[in-house]
């Protein structure tokens, strides 16, 4: 590779920002549009350039270097790679400037003649990602240079009288002129909007007749591609007409349409267009603009498309569901937009069978003879992430790409509510081949986000029944499936002088019957027994109520009992209280607060609690395994207490204060199984020790949901609750 | 003292909730092995509908004896006796069995479970001796496993592909080649195959399972009591017969009341009856009701009905019968009604197919009369009735069935041989139960 020494004048050399410096001069060869730069032979950069030959024959140039970090470079060597790969070298800088104006002088001065020229290039040297964004506001050196050269170059040429914004940003100008160019926006050069900043933007543009104009002047129409400054800042709109550079002012009776007016604005205004062109350019810029209104039912190709749900966690992620009558597939991609977020959705979308759909369709004309039998996959489920700051009450729509054109589908989204989570749990295809990512990326991030979102369940304690100053125990039963008494555990505890001097905390959570409260306290009165009925109407499992209950409960030492638990025989709670008394009984668990459960048995002597224990895996990997689950209770028979890594939930005495703490920050899960574990862990991280006693005995029984099961939503929730268990505690739950 | 060791044998079902004969079978050899010296065995069996799965698990123990355990599957395709929600297998079925760690394992069906647990328990033990206990045709017949052509009933003598695609059309001959293939694929892994019937075996063997690894042991009876002969007058006739058994068209009750009906007068004598004990007619089919209920009409009051018995009933029920008939017409495996018929020293009179010919021998033990042939069970029947002392003289010759002890015996014969032959005496368990990390 062979470098060449430039014969180069360097004019004027302005600092942009940081990172991008202007030149200005002559030079005697031509100068490569786009390339590399290459600063003392080492830093790599991107240059930009433009040149042009005056009525003398000289040829100037203006270009863009752009280095990371240029502004704190004296670089003795500038290379630029030309097209052939040959380096061109520039003169050594001296005298690089700030103000952009000593550029703008230095061009008025050398080349009054060719400042459109001149325009020209610095609109294309800066527009696009490679030059980078410049500094931000009024002030900065970018706009100064443009609005700097503009002044020098454009001169006044008609008026915009009448501007509206449509939703996406982009800007409806209706005026008149006498150069305004018009076609179609890749055929026109950008216009340079003048507001607090300067920034080109590509436009489409008609002519329409006037009666009130000389001959040689029209009105205009045009649309500037989006975002555009507000139209009540712009100050003058520069365009590129056949002979320079001139401006539109802004109408001192100028009329701003209200939001989402511009469209409708425009299509009336598409009949009086002129030229074919023109009219095709402004009628496809409209199109491409949402408007807040469907538009997929108006494609004349054979492609509908429906939504059955949308739910949004804002700052998590979106969800879509319905489907997409594609047959000839004309549409080439689907989009969701809004709240500045834009993410394609038929990328990574799960397709399911919608015969519905086929069905629905067969008999419509613009379909006949396109839909193959059986080929029914027009559903489909898909989801978007959404980066941080989007306002929350974002509107979304979903956008189709076709050949010719773009639709729109207004996406009118949930709000992640426990159904609308519910809904989109079980709409998803728990069999699809993605659905570890869709979990990891979306639904567990979306779940988390919304369960983070959620209030704390509040709670009103009533008393009922006898009054005790210092109860031995607070015991929390919780209620949330709607049952309408727990009058036999209340008669169990009463019969047991275990819980004479015990605290019974009866926990109304969601769905309460409402004959409950008045069960209980008839119950406590008959049984003389202290009962508080906590109501927590919000608490949505026995967790939730739980921890509703605890600022309520006042002994030390808390005996968390499901309804479920029934005890057969009296005495197990003093069982529990010594083995937490003398944590010394088991190596492990010494000094340690300790949660103690018993032994839960199936009413068919089955086992279904007898601790849980991490079992490590091949390859290290952790399982955390109910041991014994099932089996007979004679397995049971030479077992001794033991430490275990979680105890039960629906049956465990522990201290009060261990349970605040490993409460405070609550796992967030689904089921009940992943949560009544995660209690544990946390019990443990909070300082606590697990610990199982075999020979103390509970029946557990398990009882009718009243609840219609949803076995799909049910494994959705367990994958959800693997993966947020995974997350927290790097080991699985066996399934 | 020699180490006890330990065997789990794995039935479709217990005898508490399903009282067919495998159930039995396995349940009575699960007792046996047990009671041998230096034998322990455990019991699980499939449980379904209407029994409820407990929600943390699919394994209870449903208040059985001890070592015994029950497994709740029902996520089957009955077509490729596949068990569908194979996470669960794993979950549970397979916990236990490492849990356990049984020294052999015996299959009895896998009816309800699933194929798939002979590879989950080759996986998870992959050193324990896995033995196949085959007590009817279903790997080899989707009808039923009765290897009975679906039309007219005619006899199968040998599935392939295209003749069970002739029996289903609508399922076609890749479906049940891919079937085929699927049961081999886990039956292959078996070390070693038992069958209550020589019959049996020849039909796996013609199927393509290797006759090396099988052997014939008779299913062992648990015996509680003997009724002794029915005490006949002198010049008294013999003239009781009895049918025990599920009153479907497979085994053959409706030929039975016709050939009765048939009988003469002066054959039957005055006192004659069939008995017959069974039931679940009204589960049949209708038109085999009405061909039955045509039949019974017709042989009006020589045929009684005494409804479902259970087993424990049999030796007071064969006090009052004389012959046992068994007119199947499909070809049955070892009908367990034939080893009660012969404890209590009952001869049978059955058709000339299959198990029941292997199991009864003409003119020794009792008498074989042509499948599905009403007009030759009335000739057996008459010279049954007719012929003097052929009663007890078939009846000196039968011979006592194998109880339930000598059957483990037999069985445990064959685990021995295949823990020799692996070399591994009763190896320490991999975990007995889960260890803390």
């Amino acid at each position: 590779m062979k470098d060449r020494s430039t014969k180069a004048d360097i004019t004027a050399a302005v600092l942009l920002d940081e990172d991008t410096l202007m030149l200005f001069g002559a030079i005697d060869q031509p100068l490569p549009a786009d390339s590399v730069v290459m600063l003392d032979g080492m830093i790599d950069g991107r240059f930009r350039g433009g040149c042009w030959t005056d009525g003398a024959g000289e040829r100037w140039f203006l270009g863009a270097i752009r280095v990371a970090g240029l502004a704190h470079m004296r670089p003795s060597r500038i290379e630029i790679e030309d097209a052939q790969g040959k380096h061109l070298l520039l003169p050594r800088l001296s005298n690089v400037r700030t103000n952009p104006a000593h550029l703008v002088a230095a061009l008025r001065e050398v080349q009054p003649q060719s400042l459109d020229t001149a325009l020209d290039v610095a609109v294309t040297l800066l527009s696009g990602p490679a030059m980078g964004e410049g500094e931000a506001g009024e002030g900065h050196r970018r706009t100064r240079l443009l609005s700097g050269l503009a002044q020098e170059a454009s001169r006044p040429d008609g008026f915009a009288e009448v501007l509206g914004r449509f939703r996406d940003g982009a800007l409806m100008v209706q005026g008149w002129s006498h150069g305004f160019p018009a076609g179609a926006s890749h055929v026109l050069p950008p216009v340079l909007v003048e507001a607090e900043e300067v920034r080109p933007h590509a436009i489409a543009a008609a002519p329409f007749h006037r009666p009130d104009l000389p001959d040689d002047a029209a009105g205009l129409l045009t649309v500037l591609e989006g975002p555009v400054a507000a139209p009540d800042t712009i100050r003058r709109i520069h365009f590129r007409a056949a002979d320079g550079w001139r401006h539109l002012a802004i109408f001192e009776h100028r009329q701003l349409l209200a939001d989402g007016v511009a469209s409708a604005h425009a299509r009336d205004m598409l009949g009086q267009l002129q030229g074919d062109a023109p009219r095709r350019g402004i009628a496809a810029a409209i199109a491409a603009r949402y408007n807040g209104v469907e538009t997929v039912s108006q494609i004349q190709a054979p492609v509908r498309m429906g939504l059955d749900m949308a739910v949004r966690v804002p700052g998590a992620g979106l969800f879509v569901c319905g489907w997409l009558l594609d047959p000839t597939q004309a549409v080439r991609a689907v989009t969701v937009k809004g709240g500045g977020m834009t993410a394609r959705l038929d990328a990574d979308w799960s397709r399911l069978a919608r015969k519905d759909v086929s069905d629905a369709f067969a008999h419509d004309p613009l379909f006949a003879g396109r839909l193959l039998p059986g080929n029914d996959g027009h559903g489909f489920t898909a989801f978007a992430r959404e980066p941080a700051g989007i306002a929350a009450d974002a509107e979304f729509h979903l956008e189709l790409t076709l050949a010719d054109g773009i639709a729109f589908l207004p996406l009118p989204c949930q709000p992640p509510t426990g159904d609308s989570l519910r809904r989109m749990l079980g709409a998803v295809n728990p069999d699809s081949p993605s659905i570890d990512r869709v979990v990891s990326t979306h639904l567990g991030p979306m779940l988390r986000t919304a369960a983070s979102a959620k209030a704390a369940p509040s709670s009103v304690l009533h008393p009922m029944g006898r009054v005790l100053k210092t109860p031995r125990v607070s015991v929390i039963l919780p209620v949330c499936d709607g049952r309408e008494d727990v009058d036999l555990n209340i008669a169990r505890m009463a019969n047991d002088p275990d819980f004479a001097e015990a605290e019974i905390l009866v926990v109304a959570g969601a769905g309460t019957h409402e004959r409950l409260a008045g069960m209980v306290r008839q119950a406590a009165g008959f049984y003389r027994l202290a009962v508080g009925f906590v109501a927590a109407p919000t608490a949505a499992d026995p967790f939730e109520a739980m921890a509703a209950s605890l600022p309520h409960a006042r002994a030390d030492r808390v005996l968390l009992l499901s309804p479920s638990v029934l005890p057969t025989e009296r005495g197990w709670l003093s069982a529990l209280e010594r083995a937490i008394r003398k944590p010394n009984a088991v190596g492990s668990a010494a000094l340690a607060p300790v949660m103690v459960s018993p032994t839960l048995l199936y009413e068919d002597h089955s086992v279904r609690f007898a601790g849980i224990v991490a079992v490590e895996g091949s390859g290290g990997a952790v399982t955390y395994e109910r041991r014994f689950a099932g089996y007979p209770r004679d397995w049971l028979k030479d077992q001794e207490a033991s430490a275990v890594d979680a105890a039960s939930a629906d049956c465990a005495l522990l201290p009060r204060e261990l349970l605040m703490r490993a409460m405070a920050d609550g796992g967030r899960y689904l089921g009940l199984e992943p949560k009544g574990l995660d209690l544990c862990l946390r019990v443990r991280a909070a300082g606590g020790s697990c610990l199982w006693l075999p020979k103390v005995r509970l029946v557990a029984v398990d009882e009718q949901s009243r609840n219609a099961r949803d076995p799909r939503l049910e494994r959705m929730s367990a994958l959800v609750d693997d993966w947020s268990f995974a997350e927290r505690w790097k080991a699985s739950i066996a399934a | 003292m020699s180490k006890t060791k330990r065997a789990l044998i794995i039935s479709h079902g217990h005898p508490s909730f399903s009282l067919g004969g495998g159930e039995v079978a396995s349940y009575n050899l699960h007792n046996g092995l047990h009671d041998l010296p230096g034998w322990e065995s455990h019991y699980l069996a499939r449980v379904a509908p209407p029994i409820a799965q407990h929600r943390g698990s699919a394994l209870m123990a449903l208040r059985q004896k001890e070592r015994e355990v029950l497994y709740y599957a029902n996520d089957y395709d009955h077509f490729r006796l596949s068990n569908r929600n194979l996470p669960g297998l794993e979950k549970d079925f397979v916990r236990y069995v490492r849990d356990l760690q049984p020294d052999v394992v015996n299959f009895h069906h896998f009816l309800g479970l699933g194929i798939e647990t002979i590879q989950a328990v080759r996986q998870a033990l992959p050193r324990v001796p896995i033995v196949v206990t085959l007590h009817e045709y279903l790997s080899i017949c989707h009808h039923h496993g009765q290897m009975v052509k679906t039309s007219r009933n005619a006899l199968c003598y040998r599935s392939s592909p295209a003749d069970c695609a002739g029996c289903f059309p609508h399922i076609g001959e890749a479906e049940f080649f891919k079937r085929e293939l699927f049961l081999k694929t886990f039956l292959e892994q078996a070390d070693f195959y038992i069958s209550p019937s020589n019959f049996l075996i020849d039909r796996y063997v013609d199927w393509g399972l290797p006759r090396e690894k099988f052997r014939m042991i008779e299913n062992g009876l648990t015996i509680e009591g003997i009724a002794p002969p029915r005490p006949v007058t002198r010049g008294g006739k013999r003239n009781r017969f009895a049918f025990f058994g599920q009153l479907t068209e497979f085994k053959g009750a409706h030929l039975l009341v016709e050939a009765v009906s048939r009988l003469s007068d002066k054959a039957w004598g005055e006192d004659g009856a069939l008995m017959i004990f069974g039931g679940n007619l009204e589960r049949q089919p209708e038109a085999y009701q009405k061909r039955f209920n045509d039949a019974v009409e017709k042989a009006g009051d020589r045929v009684r009905f005494y409804g479902s018995y259970r087993s424990a009933e049999l030796p007071g029920l064969m006090k009052d019968v004389d012959w046992m008939i068994i007119p199947s017409i499909w070809w049955e495996n070892s009908p367990v009604v034939i080893q009660e018929a012969f404890l209590h020293g009952r001869p049978i009179i059955a058709s000339n197919i299959g198990g029941m010919a292997e199991k009864v021998t003409h003119g020794v033990d009792g008498l074989h009369f042509r499948n599905g042939s009403v007009e030759d069970l009335v000739d057996r029947m008459t010279e049954a009735l007719t012929t003097p002392d052929l009663w007890d003289r078939l009846r000196l010759r039968i011979r006592r069935p194998i109880d339930r002890a000598e059957c483990a015996r037999q069985h445990s014969e064959v685990f021995d041989a295949l823990l020799a032959a692996s070399g591994s005496a009763p190896s320490m368990p991999e975990r007995a139960v889960a260890q803390r990390s």
